[in-house]
């Protein structure tokens, strides 16, 4: 008996799949990754009534707060669109080869990884930020010098923040790849 | 077969790709109970991964439009499932993986009684498998499922001479490893 035969004589013992478990957890999981992206986005979109309402409202008392705030808009919505673009995860097609399929799977993480380190990503969202401070500093008075600084130092800590939590991913997903290179 | 929870009715729309899949899952099932065998020891990951693959194969066929043999179209769906477990269960794996050009042919020593013992070969065969990287890995075990060389290449995606280079390393692994009887 030679080693295909071997293998081809195996004894099996493994359950057959039924159609309808398959159909079942196909489903469920088409589910569950709609719901996943619906909560992402909603949330992510949930924002923007709330800028425009708060804008709207302000604008006869602070015009520039509430330009400011209007600002904000399309950045926030420029920053949704190029994460959507370029870090949303793809469906592999089923034709692939299996060494087209291991290409696939890097350059997903490739696209996961350079997406974290751009920088440079975040920058419509400045405009927006900054006039907000001097509008708080014209507009207000007596001008609240502590409650901007306070404002500028909590921004400085949330952006610091995100980029070193965003590098640490990159820095993962990094290593996923070299990971996949040694394969 | 596995319960069901939820008594799922059939829809028309799916018919076609339903009676596909049903005719891929009798004629396929135990070149498919191999391969996740093969990539996996435990039993409980052999049919987490089997019905990854069965999940994958049902939503392909809604795509298969016979481009291809439904055979190299099961492979393939089939092979790039198990080669994405690979990958996301690396973690587990203890030992660095190896490709069929790193094993050393001289160090194996022919096992005169293994042709005797079938399962001691079985175990040596799975031992190489798990032991080789992803690709290495799909080539020997379509072999194995003995599927002519072009359409191992069809299914992995390397040329066809890579694929018969291969081939010939296959066999003389298996021969040292498993003895008198492999056609080389």
């Amino acid at each position: 008996m030679n080693s295909q035969q071997l293998w081809q004589a195996q004894a099996l013992d493994a359950p057959r799949i039924s159609l309808a478990f398959v159909r079942q957890q196909s489903d469920s999981l088409r589910r569950w990754a709609w719901r996943r992206n619906a909560i992402n986005y909603v949330a992510a979109v949930a924002f923007l009534p709330f800028f425009v309402w708060v804008g709207w409202s302000l604008f006869s008392v602070k015009p520039l707060v509430s330009l400011a705030l209007l600002l904000n808009l399309p950045g926030f919505v420029w920053l949704l669109v190029r994460w959507h673009k370029r870090a949303a995860s793809q469906e592999q097609p089923a034709e692939l080869g299996v060494l087209d399929a291991l290409k696939f799977h890097r350059r997903q993480l490739e696209r996961q990884r350079d997406v974290r380190l751009d920088r440079w990503r975040r920058w419509p969202a400045i405009p927006g930020i900054l006039l907000l401070l001097v509008a708080r500093a014209i507009e207000v008075t007596p001008t609240p010098w502590m409650v901007i600084g306070r404002s500028v130092l909590l921004m400085t800590l949330i952006l610091a923040t995100a980029i070193v939590i965003e590098e640490r991913i990159a820095h993962r997903i990094q290593k996923e790849i070299d990971a996949l290179d040694s394969l | 077969m596995i319960a069901v929870p939820l008594d799922i009715a059939a829809d028309p729309a799916t018919a076609g790709q339903d009676a596909l899949f049903e005719k891929v899952a009798a004629e396929f099932a135990a070149p498919l109970v191999r391969l996740a065998r093969a990539h996996e020891a435990d039993p409980h990951q052999q049919q987490d991964l089997l019905q990854e693959i069965h999940i994958a194969l049902w939503r392909s066929l809604a795509a298969f439009g016979e481009r291809c043999s439904l055979r190299t179209w099961v492979y393939r769906v089939a092979h790039n499932v198990a080669a994405t477990h690979v990958l996301r269960n690396r973690r587990r794996q203890v030992h660095r993986l190896t490709t069929l050009d790193e094993i050393d042919l001289a160090g194996e020593t022919p096992d005169v009684d293994a042709e005797l013992d079938a399962g001691r070969a079985l175990q040596k065969i799975h031992a190489l498998i798990q032991a080789l990287k992803p690709l290495d890995r799909q080539v020997i075990i379509l072999h194995l499922e003995g599927l002519p060389a072009d359409e191992i290449a069809d299914i992995v995606g390397i040329s066809p001479a890579n694929t018969h280079t291969k081939l010939t390393r296959i066999r003389q692994l298996l021969a040292a490893q498993v003895g008198a009887g492999e056609s080389t």
